[in-house]
């Protein structure tokens, strides 16, 4: 029990992030519920409305601080090393540091409820002066912001660990071109961590000393450090999910993947551009040239098509398992699209002026954050489940888990597009008795309702996993793409025995489909020289 | 390719677009510095891959992998307690912490001689 929490196998180590980014999860979704609960119907029901500013914070900061960041990073940290052929990472210690720091700054900022004035109270992005004390007065607020401030910390300690063992830990013949898609997009995810986080640090640090007396920032500048760490955080949030979709499409069609050199351009031409656009959650401040962040923002579309294709095309004729995983899959592509087309609207400065600060945005970054990145990490999970613990997740169970999961998303996020578009202003806890706007706000509430049955299902599944024997083979679905499938599932603390040999970014494929004729040609593993 | 080039060509391109910004749209100072820092620091951090790059070419041998690191944990739990005791508790709380800082320092100190006697055993 005490090696568990002493590890630095960067496999345990992304295994405890994972865990206590899920206790987080289950609390911040505790949280959904009672907003979704308070917006029911108009006038006040279930909490105050300072109660209710609480709940949106606290919500918005535990899903990005504490949840889906620390889940991105984790899935790296847990997979990157296994699909360079390393056997160990870079750094092990910080990235054991990082996640202790990511699990006690979320503790640091949820005992915010247990002070008296209550817990952090200004938004997820805590804007200057909102967030000074004569504003938000009490400790919580403190605590937030020390909480936020340690978290990311972490995660810029293990996006520094992945991005230093892609340099230094890739296997021999594992040149750049031959890294798995995953990979690439671990790289992508971690070069905005290392480079765009630190401002956030910068940001909130100067808040803290801003509570304590100091006056140092104005809130135009606040934003811009906040906002330059914010959007890229998007991405941080996307791009590992991105990474698993594919991999779980090349698997289940058993086909390469589809334009692997063009999805790689435009994965750092994406991430280049992610950097670039953060002021458009600016337009409406006036102090920043809105035609020059509108031009990079729908800039973005472009990346992104090129993966879309890519990926779709590598499911085109290919043959396909429709296990849960792949449901999966097309519930991302089907939903994301609506996440990022919903972005290149609000992308445009006439329209954000519009959209602004109602439910539009709240149902656009819905659309992407949990139609998008959640249904990949889930189709990645799926995939990636027998590989961790040697077990196989129920795929009964799991039709079922998507099924909730989809009626729910559209029942909870697409009534958002029309109450924003009709004018309901996010953050209040009430609203005015104004035509479908009850009706809209009980199916949203509703939809929430099969979410979190849907999460049920899915943890019971879990449990159920963990009654069965482990059986999973190393290439637990017979037609795994890269290295990982090629260590026995759970991989060993020092991750290999011995590693096949690497032609090109599926070595498993190449070994699958050499010529039967080719015999002693064909290539054989070779032996790894670790010692533990 | 090198891993120097997809990071110093990223870097190139948010300096680019800083540049773009800066000479096209009156960018303003803190966003350009913002952006331009960023790709400088990208374009440092590919050099340095380069570097490691051509070392790791050079050194090949057996590695110890690092099980367990009880002294990182007492560090971390140490930075926490100052951290939140200095900006929000008080001494009562950031003392302590200061004090598991100086533990978790010589735990780690101890670790990494440890690490080097095992090396030299190996070798």
């Amino acid at each position: 029990m005490i090696a568990a929490f002493l590890s630095t196998d960067h496999k345990v180590v992304a295994i405890r992030a994972v865990v206590a980014a899920t206790v987080f999860f289950v609390g911040a979704g505790v949280l959904a519920l009672v907003i979704r609960a308070e917006l029911t119907q108009p006038g006040l029901q279930v909490v105050s409305r300072a109660g209710y500013t609480e709940l949106f914070t606290m919500h918005g900061a535990t899903m990005i601080f504490l949840v889906v960041i620390p889940i991105a990073l984790a899935v790296c940290l847990y997979l990157v090393p296994l699909q360079i052929g390393a056997l160990q990472v870079s750094g092990a210690r910080w990235a054991f540091a990082g996640q202790w720091l990511v699990a006690l700054g979320g503790v640091v900022m949820w005992t915010g409820w247990l002070t008296r004035e209550g817990a952090g109270r200004a938004g997820w992005y805590a804007y200057d002066p909102l967030a000074r004390t004569p504003e938000t007065p009490g400790p919580g607020m403190d605590l937030w912001l020390c909480g936020a401030i340690m978290a990311t910390l972490g995660a810029i300690f293990i996006g520094g660990v992945v991005l230093t063992t892609i340099v230094r830990r890739r296997a021999p013949g594992m040149t750049m071109l031959r890294m798995p898609v995953f990979t690439w997009t671990a790289l992508a995810s971690c070069l905005l961590v290392v480079f765009a986080f630190p401002s956030l640090v910068v940001a909130f640090g100067l808040l803290l000393a801003e509570r304590h007396g100091a006056r140092i920032l104005d809130p135009i500048a606040y934003q811009h450090l906040f906002w330059f760490y914010g959007h890229p955080a998007v991405y941080v949030m996307f791009f590992p999910f991105v990474g698993l979709v594919a991999e779980a499409a090349s698997t289940f069609s058993d086909r390469r993947f589809f334009g692997y050199r063009a999805f790689v351009l435009a994965l750092l031409a994406f991430t280049a551009l992610s950097m670039s656009a953060w002021a458009h959650h600016m337009f409406t401040t006036g102090a920043v040239p809105n035609r020059l962040f509108a031009l990079t923002s729908t800039a973005l579309i472009l990346p992104a098509g090129v993966e879309y294709f890519d990926t779709i095309a590598t499911l085109w004729r290919g043959a396909l398992r429709f296990t849960t995983a792949l449901l999966f899959v097309f519930g991302f592509l089907l939903q994301f699209l609506v996440g990022g087309l919903s972005g290149v609207f609000v992308a445009s400065p006439v329209l954000d002026y519009h959209a602004q600060d109602s439910y539009v945005v709240v149902a656009h970054f819905h659309y992407t954050l949990f139609a998008g990145s959640l249904f990949g990490l889930f189709a990645g999970l799926y995939l990636y489940w027998p590989k961790v613990t040697g077990r196989y997740l129920s795929e009964r169970l799991g039709r079922v888990h998507f099924a909730l999961l989809v009626v729910g998303t559209q029942l909870t996020f697409l009534p958002m597009f029309v109450l924003g578009q009709e004018g309901m202003a996010r953050r209040l806890a009430d609203y005015p008795h104004h035509g479908d706007w009850t009706a809209l706000n009980v199916a949203s509430t509703v939809g929430s309702g099969f979410i979190a049955l849907g999460m049920l299902v899915f943890f019971a599944s879990v449990a159920l996993s963990f009654l069965r024997a482990r059986g999973a083979p190393a290439d637990a679905w017979g037609s795994g793409m890269s290295l990982e499938w090629a260590t026995s599932s759970p991989p060993p603390p020092h991750n290999f025995d011995a590693l096949p040999p690497i032609r090109s970014y599926a070595p498993l494929y190449d070994l699958r489909h050499a010529a039967p004729d080719a015999g002693s040609r064909s290539p054989k593993p070779q032996p790894q020289g670790a010692s533990a | 390719m090198s891993p120097a080039i997809p990071l110093a060509g990223w870097g190139a391109a948010l300096v680019a677009i800083a540049i773009f910004g800066s000479a096209q749209y009156d960018l303003g100072l803190l966003p350009t510095l913002l952006l331009a820092g960023a790709g400088a620091a990208a374009i440092a951090a590919g050099a340095a891959a380069w570097v490691v790059e051509r070392r790791r070419a050079r050194a090949r041998g057996p590695e110890l992998v690092l099980r367990s690191s009880a002294a990182t944990l007492v560090l971390t739990f140490g930075a926490t307690l100052a951290f939140v005791g200095y900006a929000f508790v008080g001494p009562g709380v950031m003392w302590p912490g200061v004090a598991l800082i100086i533990a978790g320092a010589g735990g780690l100190r101890r670790e990494h001689r440890a690490a080097r006697r095992l090396a030299g055993r190996d070798t």
